[in-house]
């Protein structure tokens, strides 16, 4: 007995193993599993009225006051959206100006003084009037340290806001800027609360907003979920089309896949680039559109070892945003050269620089001869992807000698605090990603950028820019920009890997996908079709 | 050594009697007395054991502002974001108050507790009590679920496994447990996702029903993340359960009872389990302090608001306040249920009693 137990045991070990694994290889197909369906459906389906909708984002937002948000559909850009609406947006496809709230927003003279004309009869939720002393309210709070508002350095650079009446807010810049209007694309200046409101709820209003958007706040799960119901006060009659708006909060991208290929959810705002080209193949469809820039990696110009441009070039020349594509994408991303693509009317065929190995090598040999190879950390931030960038450059630039790279990570707090306030990072994974080159590029690359973490202060830079800013003509402007990606490759300041996408992916019965900014969707015409 | 055939039917040879007889003279006294030091002794190991308590929590407290501390990166630029430059961090640090010494920050802080008010967060500006009492019932329902899977495995498993030990139901039970024990939860959660709510849509992907509205669908999401908690900790239950009951069986008492003809499974039930749990409810009590701290991962992988999320959001965000609310909890969970166990040792072995045990 006692010899032969062990081979009973064995065998029985054997069987349950066996059984386990058929039972979880068995399973049902997907079902829905359609071949090769487009981005945009055969036959536009009849579009249902009302319904209740689930839409998953990655984040929640940590209050509900707009000031304290910021404008993107990876923070709190639906949830905001939802309940305060938008002023206007800038379509991305055909570049006009599209009104919400606001009927205009237009200079009246070289960009110092701008007129902002609202809608007649808009009314926050509570009945109270959306008018333009509740905007000036709106934006002149948004100066409280205590919001830590986004906003803040543009409304500190108005020198007046002024309600001229009910209908039109006169702002004065302090500095000349004619495409100042796009600012409000990418932050919380869309957002208007009712004065009355807030002055009576105080910290309050933040856990109990009220505002003058598609929706209200009918239900919250703190961590899991906030359910809308739609606002029968909607400025846009017949607006909202849903009943009732679901807004599920996941950060981990391929459960919202799930979620949305099982049927739980409907939608998933932000999809990375891969889950976007799984989602054509799993029966689901990608409302999507493109940004200028593109995502990149940023070298401090003012700290050792990139404080020395030939380090800087030396790195770009080594790295080949190809095999980062093919590693870390799997081929489903693009290298954003021309930094400014055909379709914006300020394309430039102009070129980003080539990896070149040679010349690489020779300029790490160069330093490592003067005494200072190069050596330096990358900061990765904690998502996947950031991390397997920063591997891939590693790992790249480990083929070359005399270079030396470590791999850090930091969580949102230490890349703030390294990043932001300190400048003391010598890698770091950021973005230039915008629909125009204003405000965007000037913040994050003129030496007086609110956003210049490089430190990069190359006098042709910032005149490249800042005629870019004060030019109206395309032509202009196109060169303006055309000379500032020179600059960039003599300078080299970043590796540019990837073009960026806002993208939502959803069901193929949804329907009215609209996007603005950085991603943040309107959902005013959001509905199924049958 | 006293050996009870049967723990219920012997009576207890306790110090004082255990009811209804009258006494007189000298050995009344003597009880009387026994009595009255025996209750001034029991008031004095609850001070103890409430004062030592207070005194860990006020040290963990003190240990978790200086270790947050420590991280780089505060709360000041975890809520500015990209607008975290140098001025505004200082701006807003010192709008918070958190440019104040060690020590001030700590006793402003502990003044507010005392008084029931564990703070507001100046990452959400939601009182930490309220977002706890949000959080907290999500994770409570999670432990107790994923204990009575736990429990229900292990006490099943154990006694089969007991009853013949060595044999064909106690190997197959260790090499399942031995499994259970070696995969870790990160693996185990994906794989039951991707089995029971991807492939199979039996479970939901991800979210939370609360209990108050559906209570059919809270199960339905509480079931995958309270196994994946479950499974570990059946498996440790398990193991200790049947090493107790293998040793417990061995004992006279055990034969004299099948001496009287007792059934074995009577006997396993009745006569050996008790004496037996001693193990499996100390650790219980442990599992479930830990617990309720320690359910950050089940709680990231499903995306469920407990008490876990609620801790690993507020030390990525530098969060203090909220973390110290959490913490002060924990401490008081993990005291208190430490406290219940060392009672119920009393209540489920009478010969600790009788030995004027604990």
């Amino acid at each position: 007995m006692r010899s032969t137990s062990w081979k009973r045991s064995l065998l029985l070990m054997m069987a349950v193993a066996i059984l386990a694994v058929m039972a979880t290889a068995c399973g049902d197909d997907d079902s829905g599993a359609a071949s090769g369906s487009e981005s945009t459906p055969d036959e536009p389906g009849e579009v249902e009225a009302g319904g209740e909708m689930t839409v998953i984002t990655q984040s929640e937002p940590r209050t509900l006051d707009p000031a304290s948000n910021t404008n993107a559909n990876s923070t709190g850009g639906p949830v905001m959206s939802a309940i305060f609406g938008h002023l206007f947006i800038i379509d991305p496809e055909t570049q006009e100006f599209v009104p919400g709230i606001a009927e205009s927003l237009e200079t009246t003279d070289d960009g110092t003084t701008w007129e902002l004309k609202l809608r007649d009869g808009v009314e926050f939720s509570d009945g109270s009037p959306l008018d333009s002393e509740a905007v000036k309210f709106s934006w002149e709070r948004m100066l409280d340290p205590e919001l830590a508002s986004s906003a803040r350095g543009t409304v500190t650079k108005m020198t007046s806001i002024t309600a001229v009446d009910p209908l039109t807010l006169e702002i004065v810049l302090d500095e000349p800027n004619p495409h100042w209007l796009h600012h409000l694309l990418y932050e919380p200046l869309q957002w208007i609360v009712p004065p009355a409101a807030v002055e009576a709820a105080g910290a309050d209003f933040a856990n109990d907003p009220v505002g003058a958007g598609p929706f209200i706040l009918d239900s919250r799960t703190p961590g899991s979920e906030m359910v809308f119901r739609r606002n029968p006060n909607y400025w846009d009659s017949g607006k909202p089309n849903l009943d009732e708006l679901t807004i599920s909060f996941n950060p981990d991208g391929q459960q919202a896949f799930d979620a949305v290929s099982v049927g739980q959810s409907q939608a998933f705002v932000n999809p990375s680039d891969l889950l976007v080209r799984e989602a054509e193949g799993a029966g689901m469809e990608v409302t999507q559109f493109e940004m200028i820039g593109g995502v990149n990696w940023l070298m401090n110009a003012a700290l050792p070892p990139f404080d020395d441009v030939r380090a800087r070039k030396a790195v770009v020349a080594a790295v080949d945003p190809q095999v980062i594509n093919e590693t870390v994408f799997q081929g489903a991303i693009e290298w954003p050269s021309p930094l400014i693509p055909e379709w914006s009317p300020l394309h430039d065929p102009i070129e980003l620089a080539e990896p070149d190995v040679e010349a690489a090598q020779a300029l790490f040999d160069e330093l490592a001869a003067e005494g200072t190879p190069v050596e330096f950390t990358i900061s990765a931030a904690t998502t996947s992807e950031s991390q397997a960038m920063a591997q891939s450059i590693q790992t790249q630039l480990a083929t070359f000698d005399n270079v030396t790279v470590n791999i850090e990570e930091l969580d949102a707090a230490q890349w703030a605090q390294k990043v932001f306030a300190e400048k003391s990072f010598q890698m770091v994974n950021a973005g230039t990603n915008t629909l125009d080159p204003e405000p965007v590029f000037f913040d994050w690359w003129h030496s007086s950028g609110s956003r210049n973490v490089t430190q990069l202060n190359d006098p042709d830079m910032d005149a490249a820019l800042e005629r870019g800013r004060n030019a109206t003509d395309v032509e202009t402007r196109t060169e303006a920009y055309a000379e500032f990606v020179e600059v960039l490759n003599e300078q080299a300041p970043a590796i540019w890997v990837y073009r960026k996408n806002q993208s939502v992916l959803h069901e193929p019965d949804v329907t009215g996908w609209v996007l603005y900014g950085n991603g943040t969707p309107i959902f005013d015409d959001l509905a199924f079709t049958s | 050594m006293d050996h009870p055939s049967d723990l219920e039917e012997m009576p207890a040879t306790d110090v004082a009697p255990t009811g209804g007889e009258e006494l007189t003279g000298s050995r009344a006294t003597s009880v009387a007395s026994t009595r009255s030091v025996r209750s001034s002794t029991a008031g004095r190991f609850f001070v103890f054991k409430i004062g030592r308590a207070l005194l860990i929590v006020l040290a963990v407290t003190m240990v978790t502002q200086w270790l947050l501390g420590l991280a780089p990166g505060g709360v000041a630029a975890a809520i500015l974001g990209e607008n975290a430059t140098a001025e505004n961090v200082a701006e807003l640090e010192a709008t918070l108050g958190l440019d104040r010494p060690f020590f001030v920050q700590y006793f402003d802080w502990l003044g507010g507790v005392v008084t029931g008010d564990l703070g507001t967060s100046p990452v959400n500006g939601q009182a930490v009590t309220d977002r706890m009492s949000d959080a907290l019932p999500i994770t409570i329902e999670l432990v107790a679920l994923s204990m009575i899977f736990a429990l229900a495995l292990s006490i099943g498993t154990g006694m089969l496994a007991a009853r013949s030990p060595n044999g064909v139901v106690d190997r197959f039970v260790g090499w399942l447990t031995s499994g259970a024990l070696a995969v870790p939860t990160f693996v185990l959660g994906p794989v039951l996702l991707y089995a029971l709510a991807v492939q199979n849509p039996i479970f939901p992907v991800t979210g939370w029903e609360p209990l108050s509205e559906d209570w059919g669908a809270n199960l339905r999401t509480a079931f995958l993340p309270a196994l994946c908690v479950a499974l570990p900790e059946f498996a440790v239950f398990q193991r200790i359960l049947r090493a107790d009951l293998v040793g417990t069986l061995e004992e006279d008492y055990i034969d004299a009872a099948r001496a009287r003809g007792i059934s074995e499974r009577r006997i396993l039930i009745r006569h050996a389990f008790r004496p037996a749990s001693i193990s499996l409810v100390t650790i219980t009590g442990l599992s479930m302090g830990r617990l309720v701290g320690g359910t950050v991962v089940v709680e990231s992988l499903f995306v469920l608001p407990g008490l876990g999320r609620l801790l690993q959001g507020s030390i990525l965000t530098r969060d203090l306040v909220t973390l110290q609310g959490i913490v002060v909890l924990v401490a008081i969970v993990y005291v208190v249920l430490n406290l219940l166990v060392d009672l119920s040792y009393g209540l489920i072995d009478p010969r600790i009693r009788t030995r004027g045990g604990r």
